[in-house]
């Protein structure tokens, strides 16, 4: 653990600061600014920041509060407040708040977590996610992750390592991740088997279709993983519009997630004479066995 | 179970209250006028142990809304009571009900007076009316003591039918009445894996065949609600052996109705369910946005469900009259063999189809 914190009774009362929050410098872009706290004479100085440490060290005002109107828990939740007063802090820094809250204080964990607002379970399950790799931690911090979605991989973390060990390579976007996160999680409850078996069915269908591990491909077996009525459904329906052999300016157009109700048909024509030819055509391929089964093979 | 009555101040003087209050002995409390949107992110599970009494100023007899493009069944709905004190996973209330109580209406004078009217306007109508819509209609008749009332209420009329919709075995309260002849009492059925699972604090099968066991006997109509269906491993043996074991003790002149619907919720519900039950298997199958918005399981998966409950059903009696929920025609077409034209030509299916109705609705 990187972090350092000196109970207050440890502290000698000679040394400069008292008490010191910061993370260490492992995540770029996710660091807690560190709360410094100084005494002077009575009062103990609370300096939150490194821009409020610097501005301190040029002799600017700084807030003073005494000595016992700061304990340990208020100290931190100054911290959190004033941090998240200068910008908004992302999960994995939210991560590592939730791990120090219940490393190291008691009473500041309603108020953590009404500051943070996050509901209590979500809080607890949060520091999990520590547990994630350190290069996808930065991605998750990079990208801003949103918490509902990161939070999807708290209950498997070491199974969301191995996925990630196949998508780094892939420069994949924060909202690519987030669909397969979403699918692969929802399929994993779905079968009641872990993320990562998920991942090798993936895998292995890839290899049947002989196609690449990139985004589009595993998007696509996917898809098919998931939706296996309605993507056979979207197979029939495209071998049935091969067999009808549409002329050009008959076009058929099925609504989403076309389920029989109806059918658009767009038809083109730049004079009455094509009008009727149009219509025989029509009138053909109505006939055809292949165009009744769109109303009844796909069910 | 209820542990507090709240009381609106208008709803202090009415006789039910009264009632209640001296009956039950619980804690109560006097609120002003209950602000609805205020409570709106108030904790859901909180609101199934506490009782509201209030009172009701609009229009009490309502068509069901059914849903946009698809056959409804010409059904309507009274509201007295609005949210349960069971937790069922998959409930639409979760996303409708905005309100930290299960509400009852004390102004019950207004409502027979505002069904009396209506009924007697309209003669020649065939009037199929539930309590069972926004709550389940016995859970807390224990506390309400209001079921003896309106079973008998409804017996005054020759165009209507009371519908008690229940997952409870909480039926004593109606066991020994006996003007019922214009009442099916009917109950959500599913099989024991999605009761214990899904149906959170209800009776489970057992418990609720042996409360149809009473109710039969004590001379009611049945009505039994496969709703919603759901698609798991093995549910098609498990609907074969749940319906099997329901049919098997209720005598087939005695249902008056049967209807079938599966899972289906709005996507915004979608999201509240997964966040309450994020780990309930059941909301992560294959579903699709149909043309009212809602999600359903595909429809090869449907028709498949319904078919295989509507045959074992036939199987058992071919006499039995089943429809559907919330389905287009042409689900009808493919389960059923034919197809209303609209939601008043099914309504009209209940008077000639369904066997106990057949001699009781003289239009």
């Amino acid at each position: 653990m990187n972090y350092k914190f000196v109970p207050k009774k440890e502290i000698n009362i000679d040394k400069r600061f008292l008490y010191s929050f910061s993370f260490d410098n492992d995540v770029k872009g996710s660091l807690i600014f560190p709360l410094f706290v100084y005494q002077k004479e009575n009062n103990l100085i609370l300096i939150d920041g490194f821009k409020r440490y610097q501005q301190f060290e040029y002799n600017f005002p700084v807030l003073q509060i005494s000595d016992k109107e700061y304990s340990d828990d208020k100290a931190f939740i100054f911290s959190i407040n004033a941090n998240l007063s200068f910008r908004k802090l992302n999960i994995i820094e939210k991560a590592k708040i939730s791990m120090l809250v219940s490393l190291y204080f008691n009473s500041t964990e309603d108020e953590i977590i009404k500051i943070l607002g996050i509901g209590k379970r979500d809080f607890h399950k949060l520091k999990d996610l520590l547990l994630l790799d350190e290069s996808f931690k930065r991605k998750l911090a990079k990208w801003d992750f949103p918490k509902k979605n990161a939070l999807l991989m708290s209950d498997n973390p070491n199974n969301w390592n191995i996925i990630w060990n196949d998508l780094k390579s892939l420069n994949i976007s924060a909202s690519q991740f987030r669909k397969i996160l979403t699918v692969v999680n929802e399929l994993s409850k779905r079968k009641r088997i872990l993320p990562t078996k998920i991942w090798e069915d993936m895998k292995n269908q890839l290899k049947k279709h002989q196609l690449k591990l990139d985004i589009n491909s595993i998007n696509l077996i996917l898809n098919i993983i998931q939706h296996p009525i309605s993507t056979k459904m979207e197979d029939i329906k495209k071998t049935i519009i091969k067999d009808l052999e549409l002329p050009e300016n008959i076009v058929f157009n099925f609504p989403v997630n076309f389920e029989g109700e109806y059918l658009d048909i767009n038809l083109k024509i730049n004079s009455p004479k094509e009008l009727k030819i149009i219509i025989e055509q029509l009138n053909k391929i109505s006939d055809k066995k292949s165009f009744n089964k769109i109303f009844s093979d796909l069910l | 179970m209820i542990d507090h009555i709240y009381i609106e101040e208008d709803a202090f003087e009415y006789p039910k209250t009264k009632e209640i209050l001296t009956r039950t002995n619980l804690p109560y409390s006097i609120i002003k006028q209950h602000d609805f949107f205020n409570d709106r992110n108030s904790d859901w599970n909180k609101s199934k142990k506490r009782l509201l009494l209030r009172t009701f100023k609009g229009k009490w007899l309502k068509k069901c809304p059914g849903t946009k493009n698809l056959i409804c069944c010409n059904y309507y709905v009274i509201n007295p009571i609005i949210n349960c004190p069971y937790n069922c996973s998959y409930c639409f209330l979760q996303g409708y009900v905005d309100s930290p109580y299960i509400s009852f209406m004390v102004n019950l004078d207004d409502m027979y007076k505002d069904l009396s009217d209506e009924f007697k306007d309209k003669k020649d109508h065939f009037f199929r009316v539930g309590t069972g819509e926004m709550a389940d209609s016995m859970a807390i008749d224990n506390i309400l003591n209001f079921n003896e009332e309106l079973v008998e209420f409804f017996s005054g009329f020759n165009n209507v039918i009371l519908e008690l919709k229940t997952k409870t075995n909480n039926i004593d309260n109606i066991l020994s009445l006996k003007k019922h002849n214009r009442t099916v009492v009917s109950w959500s059925i599913n099989p024991d894996k999605i009761s214990i699972n899904e149906e959170i604090g209800t009776a489970n099968l057992n418990k609720r065949i042996e409360a149809i066991k009473k109710i039969v006997e004590a001379d009611f109509m049945i009505g039994l609600h496969f709703d919603p269906i759901i698609y798991y491993d093995n549910w098609e043996s498990e609907y074969y052996e749940t319906i099997n074991k329901v049919f098997k003790i209720i005598p087939a002149e005695k249902i008056a109705w049967v209807s079938m619907g599966s899972l289906r919720f709005f996507p915004f519900l979608g999201d509240q369910i997964k966040n309450r039950f994020s780990n309930h298997e059941i909301f992560y199958q294959e579903m699709v946005k149909g043309a009212d918005g809602k999600y359903r399981y595909p429809k090869p998966l449907r028709i498949k469900m319904y078919r295989h409950i509507y045959n074992t059903i036939k199987n058992i009696n071919e006499n039995i009259f089943v429809y559907l929920c919330m389905e287009g025609r042409d689900i009808w077409q493919k389960v059923f063999g034919y197809m209303p034209d609209n939601d008043v030509t099914v309504g009209e299916l209940f008077i000639k189809y369904s066997g106990p109705l057949k001699d009781k609705i003289k239009l």
